[in-house]
Order: structure tokens, then C-alpha cells, then sequence
């Protein structure tokens, strides 16, 4: 076959193509998936690896829904944000030197940030800062928060001095005297400092009530953090700092029991189901078809003994044996693909062998031999181009089937220990009961997910086989 | 090739099937279950040493002679416990036990009534699977021949293609999530179904009481699994009957005026029940695995939970034992499925429809 005919060839089977409605949409969902499974490791090239290690997702808010949530919801949760500090107005004077910085923070929710974190960079020798924070509402009410020595946790000459506001009992007695000028006496009271909220009264109007969920109204505007760090020792300068309001809500898929990104898991989670659900499939059918065609071709006995190997293949339950052999072997995403093989390539042989058996009889055939044309050549040129088709279109349609058994052996347990994949995702939340507990955006995507990656390569399938198989087009 | 030969033939691959697949079980998992039993001998010389004060302070003075007690006592019990014996006869043993449902003791499971023997406790939990997907595919099939029958009736109406939709898009569907969102919307927004589990507890009176609370629980498993069945198998339904459509005998039955109710329902139906009930029971048998999945979700505690609870132990040989258990039904369920092809297809009677 030359150059120019395949051109001509493939150029009409796309035209073709083009036409097939829902092969065109599952051709757009597969590449939405494509670029998601593409874009994962530069949008969160850490993420992958991490998933397993919880200290990674440490700062993110625990179990809170997607923020998009609040364009639908009258009671708007604090969006998580991370305002990052890079440039202070340093003044020095007598061997001290002062950084300081506004953050200044437009607040328009219902409901307020679940916790504050203050994380400051520094670079040079070992020692103690002291850190000031000035807490300014747009009431004109103002208090302090914070105003202590932190010691670093280094790493050879970096520096990490960290401020959990919400665990810092004199950041929270700081809070509760400035709540106790407004609440009444007897709420105050009954107030344990370990549980307290501090965030509500700090981002609440300045009345009786602002201590209480529920009670508490939100006072919107602008407020300003006045951060300011002393460092009296010379050898050490402030690089950087962090400020983490930890929100009510996170990202576009919200995050899970263990401050995990759930955008992030299902990004990875696409490379493994593309990559299990494309590779099985493909492999599979072509042992099923290299298997069926010879099979066919040598005939008599020897297909008699083949066909009984593919039968016991055949007749062998994929999922307990699958769930053993998972169990067995180290869990990788290899592993799961050898199962899917092994336990895949016998259902297309049989179609395989009779389409050669049907191919086989024909005149053609039967002339080309008698010209003296080789098993070789009759197999490679007359009997495999018929099979072809039918082989694209097994390949398409049998990928659903790998990918929903990749992410069943996943959610039983058995899933890659370093990857993420939606089946795993799902695993945990049904571990954590995030059904009975309603966190549907911990459920809901990786499942759509799963469904709409094995959708597409239905819909594409579909299409090829109508397009390849004009002749075996079922009713 | 006679009906009778035909299933001889089919009983005798799926024998073959089945000793090849636990014996291999049985060789892959040979050192975890042993591992098993020699922790266990270990824990029965310690038991011996600690509950003899005597044997202990006549030991303690004598390091070596310890030592040599030990193993004595070790190779005693190896020998009782069949350890000793040549390694492929020690696998051959367990596949032969295996076989005959002697799957030994669980290492960690415990079977609701307090059993520890494996085959006891996959024996609890059977009868519930198989009420769970019983009831489901007893509904899936009705609800699967009435609208595959009213699609082919009218093929390209809104309905056959609805039908066809739904198939599609229920192929990729993880049954097992779909349960998990049944969950989400009828027992956490809408909360009329409990989220799980085989009873309430506590467990109401017996009697009538306790069949409503069965089939409150029963409910939300079957939902599911009706939902994510009935597609496909109302598009196998609707193909088939389409192909016996354009056959002449329904025309001949159309042209004498015989009502379309009857022609429908009469001819169409008893010819194409053949490839109808195989596909069933074929769609049965493929359901089984994700349905196995769904069980666990709904905390239904049948065996698929106990698989799940098999894994998060790795109790091996409650997870030898239901492979085992399982290929079986699978095995008889593939036969029963040509069973009940030869039997009302007559070409495989004569041999004709022999693939």
C-alpha cells in the first residue's frame, strides 16, 4: 500500500468520522481527559507522589466542600487562601531590624475562616524572632493577636518559624478578652479556650452573640493584619512569609478527610486510568488476535487444543482470581494490567478465529495459495487486514472494561501504593463514610470520572465500528 | 453431538476449570496459609512453656537444653500438622481440601454466630448474596423484556433510543459508586432508606415486623443494581426481538391479521426466549463481579463484604476459600446457561449449533 493511498484512506475514514455525532463527543471527552492527564504534573508535579504522605496536605482545610459551591449557596463559606509575602518595609535601628506588612483582606462571607496559620521564611544563623500581629476590623475595633518568640525549625541555613493561631493559647486568650467586651457574661463563661472558635469573633459583629455559631453575624469589609517581625540578632534576614487563611471551602473539588486535594488526586488518577484501561485493552486484543488468526490458519488438531486453552481462559472469573492475584503480587499499575491481560485476550479470540475461519474459505484465498503465496503473506495481507477493523473497534470498546476493573480492584484495597487513582479516592471515602456523612465531592467526581473516561471510548467504538464494519453492523 | 454428550462436555471443561484455578490459588497462596499455621505452632509451644512452671524452671537453668525442647516440640507438631511432607504435596493437599469445601480456620474473621471455620462462615453469608441479586435480576429481566419488547416494537422511537443511551452509558458505570450516591441522596438528603447493613438494630420482632425491616434494607442494594442492569439488558432484549421481527413466519402471522399484541408477545417471544434467557443469565453472571463490590458499599453482609474484609486483613484462607466458593457458582452458572440453551434451542441438539 503506498504513502498516498493510506492518506486518501485515512483523510475518508475522517470525514467519516467527523459526521458520527457521538463519536465526535467521545473523541472531546477523551481529549478533555487527555490534557487533564497531561496537565497534572505541571499543575501539581508534587502531588502524585505525596498523596500517600499526609504532612504534604497539612496546610489545606480539612473535609470542606468545592468554593464554587457559594455562587449556589446564600450562607457564602470563607474561600481558603494563601497570601503570600515576599517584600517588607524593613527599617534597622540599634541592631534591631523591623519587617513589617499590611495584609489587607476584602471579607464578604457568612461564614468565617476555620483556622490561621503564619508561616515567616528566613535565611542565616539559628535564632528567635519576635513576631507581632495587629488585627484591625473594619468596624474600627482593633486587637492584638499575637505577640511572641518563635523559634526556627531549620534546615542547614533556612529557616521556618511557624504561628498555628487556633492551637496558641495566648493568641486565643487575646481573642476571648476582646469577645468578653461584647458577648454576654454568662456565654463567656461557660467558653472552653481548647475548643473555642476564635475566627468567629474576630470576623463577626462586635455584639452580644459573636462567639456562637449560629448566633454570630458576619461583619463584612475590609480588615487589615498588621504583621511585624523583630529580629534582634545580627546573621538573619526575613526572606519571605506565609499567611494560610484555611477555609470553609477549597478549590474546585474540595478536599477530603485528610486535607487532600481532591482536584489534584483526580488529575493523577486520569494517567492511571488511561494508561491501565489503554494498555490492557491494547494488548489484549492484539494476543487475541495474533493467537486467533494462527489458531484459524493451522487448523485441525492444533486449533482443537488451542480452542480448549482459550475456552479454560475464557471460563475463569476475572474478578476473585483478579483480587487474589492483586493481593499476591505488589501492587502496581503492571501488575493490574498483566491481570486484565491475562484474564482479557480470550473473549476476542473467539470472534478473531471466526472471522478468519469465514476469510479462510474465501476464493481469493484459495487463489493466492494456488499461485504459491506463503502462509506468511496470505495471514499478513488478506486475513489481518479483515480483522483489522474489528480489532480497532474491540481495542475502543474493551477499555471501559479495563478501567472499571482497575478502579474496582483500587476500591477494594488493592490500588498501586505509589499512585493515586480514582478507584483508591473512592476507597478512602467509603472508608472515611463520606456517603452517610453527605461530602458528595468526595464520592461524585472520581466515579463521573470513571464513567465518562469509559463513555468516551464507548462512544468512540461505537463510532469506529460503524464506520470499519459497515457489513457487521447489528441491528 | 446429543444434548446429553453437549453438557457432559460442558460439565466436564468446567471441572477442569475449576481444579486448575484452585490449584493454582492454592500454589500461589501455599506459603501465606503456612505462614499462618507456623505462627499458630509457635503460639502453642509458648502456650505449653508459660502453663508448665515445672518445665520452665528446669529449662530455664539450661539454655541448650531449651533450645533443643523447642524444636523437638516444633518438629512434633509440623509432622501433625502435615508440614513436613513434600512441598507439591502440600499444595496438592490443599487444593484436594479446598475441593471438598475443608477450608480450615479463619486467621482473623469471625462469622456472625462466633465461627471461626471458613466454610462456615462463607455458608452465613451466601444466602444473602443470593437473596440481594436474586430479587435485583428477577426485576432487571421484567423490567428488561417489557421495555426491550415496547422498543423493538417501535425501533427509532424515543424510547429505543433512550434505551439505547442507557445501555451505553450504564456499561461504564461502577455499579459499586452508583450505590455509593443512592447512599448520598436516599440516606443523608432525602433520608428514607437506611444507608446499609442487613437489619435494624436492634432487630425488630420476627414475623412480619422483621420482613419490612429486611426489605427497607433490601431496598437501596436492589435500586442500584436494577438501575445500572436494566439497560443493557433491555438493548440485548431489543435487538434480539428485532431480528426475529424481520423474520418471514411473523410476517406469514402479521398477514393472516393475527393481532399485534399476539404476534408480539406469541410468536416473537417464544422464538427468540432461547438467546434471551442465555443472555440472562450470561448478563447474571457478569454482573456478579461489580455486584460483589456493591455489597460491600452497602455494608450488606453477604460475601462481597467479606471479601473486602478479607482484604483489609489478608486473611488467607477466607480469601482461598471464597475464590473458591465463588468460581463455583460462576462455573455452575455458565453451565446451567447451556443447559438451558440446548434445551430450547434444537440446533444444539442435533449438533447444528455446535460453534
Amino acid at each position: 500500500m503506498r504513502w498516498s493511498d493510506l492518506k486518501a484512506d485515512l483523510l475518508d475514514f475522517w470525514f467519516q468520522f467527523v459526521k458520527n455525532k457521538s463519536g465526535m463527543l467521545g473523541l472531546i471527552l477523551l481529549i478533555f481527559f487527555i490534557i487533564l492527564a497531561i496537565a497534572a504534573p505541571i499543575i501539581a508535579p508534587e502531588a502524585g507522589e505525596n498523596w500517600r504522605n499526609l504532612e504534604y496536605w497539612q496546610e489545606n482545610p480539612k473535609s470542606v466542600p468545592p468554593a464554587w459551591i457559594n455562587i449556589f449557596s446564600s450562607k457564602k463559606l470563607f474561600v481558603h487562601s494563601i497570601i503570600y509575602i515576599n517584600k517588607f518595609n524593613v527599617t534597622s535601628y540599634g541592631g534591631i531590624t523591623e519587617y513589617v506588612y499590611n495584609i489587607s483582606l476584602d471579607y464578604n462571607y457568612d461564614v468565617p475562616p476555620a483556622g490561621m496559620l503564619l508561616v515567616v521564611n528566613a535565611k542565616g544563623k539559628q535564632s528567635p524572632i519576635t513576631l507581632d500581629v495587629q488585627f484591625t476590623r473594619p468596624d474600627g475595633t482593633s486587637l492584638r493577636l499575637a505577640s511572641e518568640q518563635l523559634y526556627p525549625v531549620s534546615k542547614e541555613d533556612l529557616l521556618e518559624y511557624s504561628l498555628h493561631f487556633g492551637s496558641d493559647m495566648s493568641v486565643v486568650s487575646n481573642v476571648m478578652d476582646f469577645a468578653r467586651k461584647y458577648e454576654n457574661p454568662d456565654v463567656m463563661s461557660k467558653i472552653k479556650p481548647d475548643v473555642f472558635k476564635f475566627t468567629y469573633p474576630l470576623f463577626s459583629k462586635a455584639k452580644p452573640g459573636l462567639t456562637q455559631e449560629g448566633a454570630a453575624e458576619p461583619l463584612k469589609g475590609r480588615y487589615i493584619i498588621t504583621i511585624t517581625i523583630f529580629t534582634t540578632e545580627q546573621g538573619i534576614e526575613v526572606t519571605g512569609a506565609r499567611m494560610v487563611l484555611e477555609g470553609q471551602s477549597y478549590g474546585l473539588f474540595g478536599t477530603d478527610d485528610f486535607r487532600r486535594d481532591l482536584f489534584q488526586g483526580l488529575m493523577w488518577g486520569t494517567q492511571v486510568s488511561l494508561l491501565v484501561g489503554v494498555v490492557a485493552s491494547v494488548v489484549s486484543v492484539l494476543i487475541g488476535v495474533l493467537y486467533g488468526v494462527t489458531s484459524a490458519y493451522l487448523g485441525g488438531r492444533k486449533e482443537e487444543l488451542m480452542q480448549r486453552i482459550t475456552e479454560i481462559f475464557y471460563n475463569i472469573p476475572m474478578l476473585p482470581l483478579a483480587i487474589m492475584l492483586a493481593a499476591l503480587l505488589t501492587p502496581s499499575i503492571w501488575n493490574v494490567v498483566l491481570i486484565l491481560v491475562v484474564f482479557g485476550w480470550s473473549g476476542y479470540e473467539f470472534v478473531v478465529r471466526s472471522i478468519a475461519h469465514q476469510v479462510k474459505e474465501m476464493d481469493y484465498i484459495e487463489a493466492s495459495r494456488a499461485i504459491g503465496a506463503r502462509a506468511r503473506r496470505i495471514i499478513t495481507r488478506h486475513i489481518m487486514p479483515q480483522i483489522a477493523p474489528y480489532a480497532f473497534a474491540s481495542i475502543a470498546l474493551g477499555v471501559p472494561g479495563a478501567i472499571l476493573t482497575e478502579a474496582a480492584l483500587s476500591f477494594l484495597g488493592l490500588a498501586d501504593i505509589k499512585r493515586v487513582t480514582w478507584g483508591l479516592i473512592l476507597h478512602d471515602a467509603n472508608g472515611a463514610a463520606a456517603t452517610i456523612r453527605g461530602m458528595w465531592w468526595w464520592v461524585v467526581p472520581p466515579g463521573l470520572f470513571i464513567a465518562l473516561l469509559g463513555l468516551s471510548f464507548v462512544l468512540i467504538g461505537t463510532a469506529l465500528d460503524e464506520i470499519l464494519n459497515p457489513k457487521m453492523r447489528k441491528l | 453431538m446429543g444434548l446429553g454428550r453437549y453438557i457432559g462436555f460442558r460439565i466436564i471443561n468446567a471441572v477442569v476449570v475449576l481444579v486448575l484455578v484452585v490449584f493454582i490459588c492454592s500454589l500461589l497462596f501455599n506459603t501465606f496459609a503456612e505462614q499462618e499455621v507456623k505462627a499458630m505452632i509457635d503460639e502453642i509451644i509458648r502456650a505449653m512453656t508459660v502453663g508448665n512452671p515445672q518445665l520452665m524452671q528446669k529449662l530455664r537453668s539450661n539454655q541448650t537444653a531449651y533450645q533443643i525442647w523447642v524444636e523437638e516440640q516444633k518438629k512434633l507438631l509440623y509432622e501433625e500438622f502435615g508440614l513436613n511432607k513434600p512441598y507439591l504435596q502440600r499444595v496438592f493437599e490443599r487444593a484436594i481440601n479446598q475441593l471438598q469445601f475443608k477450608f480450615g480456620k479463619a486467621t482473623m474473621i469471625r462469622s456472625p454466630s462466633g465461627s471461626t471455620d471458613v466454610a462456615t462462615i462463607i455458608l452465613e453469608a451466601l444466602p444473602r448474596t443470593v437473596l440481594l441479586f436474586t430479587t435485583a435480576e428477577v426485576i432487571v429481566i421484567i423490567i428488561g423484556i417489557l421495555l426491550g419488547l415496547k422498543a423493538a416494537q417501535k425501533a427509532g422511537s424515543f424510547l429505543d433510543r433512550f434505551i439505547q443511551v442507557v445501555s451505553m452509558v450504564s456499561a461504564s458505570l461502577p455499579m459499586w459508586w452508583v450505590g455509593m450516591l443512592m447512599i448520598i441522596v436516599f440516606s443523608y438528603y432525602i433520608p428514607i432508606f437506611p444507608s446499609g447493613g442487613f437489619t435494624s438494630i436492634p432487630p425488630p420482632p420476627p414475623g412480619i415486623p422483621a420482613l419490612m425491616d429486611l426489605l427497607h434494607h433490601l431496598a437501596l442494594p436492589v435500586i442500584t443494581v436494577v438501575l445500572v442492569s436494566f439497560g443493557a439488558w433491555a438493548y440485548v432484549t431489543r435487538s434480539l426481538v428485532l431480528g426475529t421481527l424481520q423474520e418471514d413466519f411473523i410476517m406469514v402471522a402479521r398477514a393472516k391479521g393475527i393481532p399485534e399484541r399476539k404476534v408480539l408477545y406469541g410468536h416473537t417471544l417464544r422464538a427468540a426466549a432461547p438467546p434471551i434467557l442465555t443472555n440472562t443469565l450470561l448478563s447474571l453472571i457478569a454482573s456478579m463481579g461489580g455486584a460483589v463490590i456493591t455489597e460491600s458499599v452497602f455494608n450488606w453482609p453477604g460475601l462481597g463484604r467479606l471479601y473486602w474484609i478479607a482484604i483489609e486483613e489478608f486473611d488467607v484462607p477466607v480469601l482461598l476459600g471464597l475464590t473458591t466458593v465463588f468460581t463455583m457458582l460462576y462455573l455452575a452458572a455458565f453451565v446451567l446457561q447451556d443447559l438451558i440453551y440446548g434445551l430450547l434451542d434444537p440446533r444444539v441438539r442435533i449438533g447444528a449449533g455446535r460453534r
